[in-house]
């Protein structure tokens, strides 16, 4: 018959506060990974999320500016009116009346329409 | 957009000329619309039938059957000659004999005309016009190799038909590397240019009789031309009126019972010559000359009558001419 060595010192942990702590930790590290799920921290899609965002190309936004000129002619105060070089293509005649005073700076004319008829 | 506008007085009608920006590193549009302006009075001194000193002129005075001629005097013919073809020998180059004996033997630039209403309730019977029997025309022959004209002695030739859209075209050939042009030789136009497309052309057409406008043409290219009997018309000693558009078969000025015809075209010359064509045809058959490129008939009595597909603008105003006036 052989004699066991007998242990010296130590004790076998009682199973129920070990079950306890392992519990105690598994929920702790559950808990923290649901907090950090819900708050849309996926530490497992982290890393991806960050590589993606750099690879994005920007975004050019094209601007169309559409400008229109509103030109407000107000009536000269000058009597005369100053004869304007361009003129239609449709044939007419007007007599103007003689210049007096010196020409109001005005807003360019707009150019007369282009117009076909018999010639 | 900024365009090169010019306006002046040539052929006995007012030309205008409007030029864009050269997209090709060319001549700046005020340089190259000079150089138009200056083709065009050439153009008038070389085929102008009322200058005796012009070549066309001399041709028409040459007792010889072949004459040396220009390169300006051979396209014109040649244009002349192609419209009597296309047209079957409706709208005829060789009347000039005729033309003179009905009154229209000096330019009518600045002179008055003849109200329509009148000219209308003193016209003869109406009806379209036909080529003539003779087809004189053919007898005329361009040699550009050797650079001559042939054609029977006495055998005379006016360039007045297609001269106008034919100058439209030949400044057009120049004008290829410009944004956008607009060449109008009284009425008679050749529109191009890449940014024309894109934005086109608005391009009034006068009513003949009420000169207000008729219709509006939304052109990006090609041709438009305007032909009808409300200028050019004059009062004859016996009181009848007459006008510059001859019946080839009678050699008289023709009323068919139309009094104007704007035509589109792929350039000005067939445009040009598909108004005149159109109004010589009366009311039965104008229509279809214009079908294939579009246009606009007006009638005697002032209806309006728009064939093929067109776009209907009525945002520009014109001014209302002085009806009967002669350009």
């Amino acid at each position: 018959m052989t004699d066991r060595p007998q242990r010296t010192g130590r004790r076998k942990p009682s199973p129920l506060p070990v079950f306890v702590t392992a519990m105690a930790l598994f929920l702790v590290a559950m808990s923290l990974l649901a907090y950090q799920l819900a708050q849309g921290k996926d530490p497992a899609l982290g890393a991806t999320a960050i590589t993606s965002t750099k690879a994005k190309r920007p975004v050019i936004v094209r601007r169309i500016v559409k400008r229109r000129i509103v030109t407000t002619v107000k009536p000269a105060p000058v009597v005369a009116a100053v004869p304007v070089s361009s003129g239609s293509t449709v044939s007419s005649s007007a007599s103007v009346a003689a210049p007096v005073a010196a020409p109001v700076a005005a807003p360019a004319p707009a150019p007369a329409p282009v117009v076909t008829a018999s010639s | 957009m900024n365009e090169y506008d010019i306006t002046f007085d040539a052929m006995g009608s007012e030309m205008r000329i409007l030029i864009g920006e050269p997209t090709d590193g060319g001549l700046a549009p005020q340089e190259a619309g000079e150089r138009a302006r200056e083709f065009i009075h050439e153009f008038d001194r070389t085929l102008s039938r009322f200058q005796p000193d012009s070549e066309l002129s001399l041709l028409n005075r040459d007792p010889r059957v072949e004459v040396p001629a220009s390169y300006l005097m051979r396209s014109a013919i040649k244009a002349g000659l192609w419209a009597a073809e296309f047209t079957g020998g409706l709208v005829d180059p060789t009347l000039v004999d005729e033309i003179e004996v009905a009154g229209y033997r000096e330019s009518r630039a600045g002179m008055h005309g003849v109200p329509m209403s009148d000219a209308l309730r003193t016209a003869p019977a109406r009806h379209p016009a036909h080529p003539s029997g003779s087809h004189a025309w053919e007898s005329f022959k361009v040699d550009d190799h050797a650079k001559v004209v042939r054609r029977p002695a006495g055998l005379k030739f006016d360039t007045g038909g297609t001269g106008k859209g034919l100058a439209a075209d030949m400044i057009a050939g120049s004008l290829g590397g410009y944004s956008r042009f607009l060449i109008s030789c009284g009425g008679d136009m050749r529109i191009g240019g890449s940014d024309a497309r894109v934005t086109p052309y608005e391009v009034a057409v006068e009513h003949p009789i009420s000169g207000r406008r008729a219709h509006v043409f939304r052109l990006g290219s090609g041709g438009v031309a305007t032909s009808g009997v409300n200028v050019r018309a004059w009062r004859r000693t016996d009181g009848s009126t007459a006008h510059h558009l001859l019946d080839p078969s009678t050699g008289e000025p023709c009323w068919s019972g139309i009094v104007g015809v704007t035509a589109l075209g792929p350039n000005a010359v067939e445009a040009e010559t598909l108004a005149k064509a159109a109004l010589l045809s009366g009311p039965g058959s104008a229509r279809k000359v214009l079908e294939k490129s579009g246009g606009l008939i007006v009638h005697e009595d002032g209806r309006v009558e728009l064939v093929g597909r067109m776009t209907i603008s009525t945002r520009m105003p014109v001014r209302p001419a002085s009806v009967g006036a002669a350009a």
